[in-house]
């Protein structure tokens, strides 16, 4: 498809600050919901042919691609299994699948994009620039690309039914015992997201939300303008994969809030079903903006949420300074504390060769329990961050944005 | 003694260093680590058995049978 203006045949892209969509050309603007379906059912016939087919690349290794004739060129588009809509390389026109479309599940409704792709990198820059660790060439960076997707999402109504114990410590007297607490029952899910695209991690696609799916709209074609879009990839089965771990996560939360009356509970064991209604599941596009910049000559993809936008991405960081920060403030705190101990450390000892040898064990265990949970939560902590970076440079996510025409 | 408290003091002081600082890498290198809450999507778990101070026996049978109820 390509999008033309009634009045002068120039070419149309979907405007998010308008939400309409406007001529490039002459500036005329028309309602999404109104353009053109007679003009896009003249192009359902338009003819997809495998790529393997064409040319004889049918080697193993190799993923199959489609091509297809631009309607406004005659240039060739190249598409992979999933694309629903991308651009023409040599005019730069959108091209939008119908057939893929009308063959396979047509979705039922769309999120159009809010933001626009300056935005989108206004929103990164403006990110970034908070960031005390991050460093300076990544502040000031240049994208190397913009693109927006409208990625495929079902919106799920689920019945998640699970038992858990929870154990967690309770102080009686002097002592601290674990307790453990059980818990069952059911609870209604609606209006869940889940990613239906296999080529985007739902590690990536779940940090995007949330989304105000009340802004949703009827789907045409008409807000693919300007943008690419996927189609749908999964199964039945790696949906209810998908809910199930959702489900499962939010009943843990919602069970370790209701025990009150212990500290650091925790799940010891569970057991939980979910049932997915297939039935009033909506099929649904939702909008993404990737932008990928490179550092140290990796590529980094950070996504931006099209309509609230929420930036999503671990950023690589400036581990001199960080190091050097954190040593500077472990010799401070360590005169600071060896100051403090210095005085007290005589009078534990001789208490407790007086009177409590028990109480000065006990404290200064509490010190080193103390010690090593400080560490532990630290290094758990950097760690999150290195694997959140590790999301950001992963080349599944920079194919998944990259891999495409235009 | 001193020696001791050095021990000691250089464990809480660099513990505590690597707590903040990781606190801080996590705020400024870490963005939208968050999923939707379940209380977007819920209104919450309607509880049919709700037990405190499980013995022993008990942790290990709790919810057997329960969930094939569904």
């Amino acid at each position: 498809m390509i999008g033309r203006c009634r009045n002068c045949t120039g070419q149309l892209t979907f405007d998010p600050a308008k939400q309409m969509l406007v001529c490039g050309n002459c500036g005329g603007t028309f309602a999404p919901a109104d353009y053109g379906v007679s003009e896009q059912e003249l192009l359902w016939d338009t003819k997809v042919e495998s790529l393997s087919d064409i040319y004889g690349t049918d080697a193993p290794g190799y993923i199959d691609s489609y091509v297809y004739v631009c309607k406004s060129c005659g240039g060739e588009i190249i598409i992979n299994g999933t694309e629903a809509s991308t651009r023409c390389l040599y005019c730069g026109n959108t091209a939008v699948v119908f057939s893929r479309i009308a063959k396979q599940k047509r979705p039922g409704y769309i999120l159009p994009f809010k933001l626009s792709s300056g935005d989108a990198v206004e929103a990164v820059r403006g990110r970034f620039s908070k960031g005390f660790f991050i460093p300076k060439s990544i502040r000031n960076f240049t994208p190397d690309d913009v693109r927006g997707i409208y990625i495929p999402y079902w919106v799920v109504n689920c019945f998640h039914k699970g038992s858990a114990v929870v154990s967690g410590s309770v102080r009686r007297g002097k002592r601290t015992s674990t307790v453990y607490f059980g818990r069952a029952g059911h609870m209604n899910i609606t209006g869940l997201p889940l990613d239906a695209s296999r080529m985007l991690s739902d590690d990536s696609s779940s940090r995007l939300e949330p989304y105000d799916l009340s802004e949703m709209t009827s789907f045409e074609e008409s807000y693919l303008l300007g943008f690419y879009s996927n189609i749908s990839d999964i199964n039945y089965g790696n949906l209810k994969g998908a809910a199930s771990k959702r489900a499962d996560a939010y009943f843990d939360e919602l069970v370790l809030k209701s025990v009150h009356d212990a500290s650091s509970p925790c799940i010891h064991s569970e057991s939980h079903v979910t049932t997915v209604n297939f039935t009033n599941m909506k099929y649904a596009m939702l909008p993404a903006w990737f932008v990928t910049y490179t550092h140290n000559g990796i590529h980094n993809t950070v996504v931006v949420n099209g309509q609230t936008g929420k930036v999503v991405c671990g950023v690589p960081w400036n581990k001199t300074l960080f190091f050097l920060l954190m040593t500077v403030s472990g010799i401070a705190f360590t005169g600071l504390f060896f100051l403090i101990l210095r005085q007290m450390i005589p009078f534990l000892i001789d208490f407790g060769s007086g009177k409590s040898t028990t109480a000065c064990s006990y404290l200064l265990a509490a010190v080193a329990a103390g010690t090593i949970a400080l560490f532990s939560y630290g290094i758990s902590r950097i760690r999150r961050v290195m694997k959140s970076i590790d999301l950001t440079q992963a080349v599944s996510i920079f194919n998944f944005a990259g891999r495409r025409q235009g | 003694m001193d020696i001791l408290a050095f021990i000691i003091a250089a464990g809480l002081g660099f513990g505590l260093s690597c707590f903040l600082f990781a606190v801080l890498l996590t705020r400024s290198n870490d963005i939208g680590n968050n999923v939707g809450e379940a209380s977007r999507y819920t209104v919450g778990i309607e509880y049919d058995i709700i037990t405190n101070n499980l013995s022993d026996a008990e942790v290990k049978s709790f919810g057997r049978g329960y969930i094939t109820e569904a």
